[in-house]
């Protein structure tokens, strides 16, 4: 194996000279890996709010707000060694309390996979009836399982190249993008009185609270790319490669794409292409709308699955372990709960996310004041992967405990000003939003915090 | 690449036996020792501020004066 290959499967920092990726490569793979199905449930959720120009506009400030935040935070460390995101957060958590931030990145990822590749399965499904492969009768519940089952085959295969094969899936699946900005274009031009007219469901009386929660909703999205982000701009050779791509190509397909369910949802009551594309335009538009989702799916499951199992090299239990061995790690419980509990899986899957989107606002804080203000732009590599006790990042037995109050007291913030679960907020929130302040809060209380860990000569901070 | 296939081929360590002993595997070891011999690559420039601050900040502050206003 060479070493470019072997840093990319193992999760070590990867040297100048292997990190080869330019700016239109990087923005493909970000650009393939961000439009993916929850965009429609992303714009579905605006749509509940807001109307059709003023929910995109808000939510484009949002996915913005929110992309600026994870590449402040994860992308300094990630872009000037070559690390993956989780490795970029031991100098903030520690050599042991980096495992919160992993667990998350695992959850978040399995969890949004889980999804994409139900979705998919779907989808396959209704594409092969569409196509008249199965009929509508022979349709069984073994379809989605055994659909699941060869999609995660074929992106175990994709992946045995690593993120070459990342790459590769994103320069073939790249169209889809067009593909959904066409069915924008359809239901704009054939719906467009209707779309202005259409008022959201949900909507507020308090016009400020649903513009203000279109921007939140915009937010939370692009900080969901936390745990991927790492995995792939840390193939760019410097930071003047990477933020463009990550800023355009990262981030505004999911506003872009996220129009397709808000028109959707607005006009049709549905956020699905596959359902209102055959109102619109009939049986061939829908094939063409669910060839488009298959593929917008499996995208993205391929590179989140990469990134996972990057994380995983993190743990020293699994370093040694052969890349099949972590990518089967890795796919097992997507193709599981694929398998044995997608219905269940899609039920509660907007309470799940919901909770582990809490999280990475205030991550993010923590991670940017850590880097800028505490450690001025230092960080020590060989700190991050050295494990004993009294290294730099050791703290006390492994864990910043300075991380880890910020990281509750951010998560507590956002909860006080709007609960994930049922979007009770209080006063504040409208003019605040919840992810903002979750981050400041936890970047101040780690500001400081931090000042009492370098105090104690803790966490190989420069005094002075 | 040479470069780092002499690093290598200097810590001839076995990778489990520097675990046990809590160095860093050999070929982690020589990645290592070559980030922090050479120039390490800064972060953000001037330009990738630039573009930064025009999307992350002054973009979204007029599409929210717009947002709220309307």
């Amino acid at each position: 194996m060479s070493q470019g290959a072997l840093a990319d499967e193992s999760g070590w920092p990867m040297l100048p000279a292997e990190r080869t990726w330019g700016g239109v490569r990087l923005t493909l793979t970000l650009a393939t890996t961000a439009a993916a199905t929850w965009c429609y449930l992303i714009g579905e959720s605006v749509g509940n709010y807001l109307g059709f120009v003023k929910g995109a506009i808000a939510l484009t400030a949002g996915c913005f707000i929110g992309m600026l935040l994870v590449l402040l935070a994860a992308g300094p460390a990630c872009i000037r060694f070559g690390i993956d995101s989780v490795a970029a957060t031991k100098p903030q958590f520690g050599t042991r309390g980096w495992v919160v931030p992993a667990v998350l990145q695992g959850v978040s990822i399995i969890g949004w996979n889980s999804l994409l590749i139900i979705f998919f399965a779907k989808s396959a499904v209704q594409l092969c009836i569409a196509l008249g492969l199965w009929s509508q009768a022979a349709r069984s519940a073994m379809l989605v399982p055994l659909l699941t089952t060869l999609a995660c085959g074929i992106i175990f295969a994709a992946l045995r190249r690593g993120a070459k094969g990342v790459s590769l899936v994103s320069n073939i699946l790249f169209a889809h993008v067009f593909v959904g900005l066409w069915m924008l274009y359809l239901l704009v031009s054939h719906r467009w009185p209707e779309l202005l007219a259409a008022q959201p469901a949900l909507a507020n009386p308090d016009r400020l609270w649903n513009s203000t929660t279109g921007v939140e909703l915009g937010i939370g999205a692009t900080l969901s790319w936390w745990p991927y982000i790492g995995a792939m701009i840390r193939m760019a050779p410097d930071g003047r490669t990477a933020v463009l791509p990550v800023m355009l190509g990262m981030c505004a397909p999911v506003p872009l794409l996220s129009l397709i369910g808000l028109a959707g949802v607005l006009v049709l009551k549905s956020s699905d292409p596959a359902e209102w594309l055959r109102t619109v335009g009939g049986p061939a538009y829908a094939i063409v709308s669910l060839a488009f989702v298959t593929a917008a799916n499996f995208g993205t499951t391929t590179a989140g699955i990469y990134a996972s199992a990057i994380g995983l090299r993190n743990f020293r239990a699994l370093q040694q372990r052969s890349w099949t061995t972590l990518l089967l790690i890795t796919i097992t419980p997507v193709a599981l709960v694929g398998i044995f509990i997608p219905e269940l899986f899609f039920a509660r899957f907007g309470n799940f996310l919901a909770l582990i989107g809490v999280a990475f606002a205030p991550l993010c804080g923590i991670q940017i004041v850590d880097y800028f203000v505490l450690r001025r732009r230092r960080i020590d590599i060989r700190a991050i992967y050295s494990h004993g006790p009294g290294q730099p990042y050791a703290f006390w037995r492994g864990i910043n405990p300075a991380a880890m109050l910020a990281l509750a007291a951010g998560c507590c913030t956002y909860i006080a000003l709007l609960d994930p679960l049922t979007y009770r907020s209080s006063r504040p929130y409208a003019y605040l939003t919840a992810s903002l302040p979750g981050a400041a809060a936890a970047a101040l209380v780690y500001l400081l915090a931090g000042a009492l860990v370098i105090r104690a000569g803790r966490g190989g901070y420069r005094r002075g | 690449m040479r470069r780092l296939s002499r690093a290598t081929a200097v810590v001839e360590t076995d990778a489990g036996a520097a675990r046990a002993a809590g160095e860093l595997p050999p070929d982690l070891e020589a990645r290592i020792a070559m980030l922090e011999a050479s120039a390490a690559p800064g972060d953000f420039d001037r330009r990738s501020w630039f573009w930064m601050v025009l999307f992350g900040v002054v973009a979204p502050a007029l599409l929210l004066i717009y947002v709220y206003r309307a």
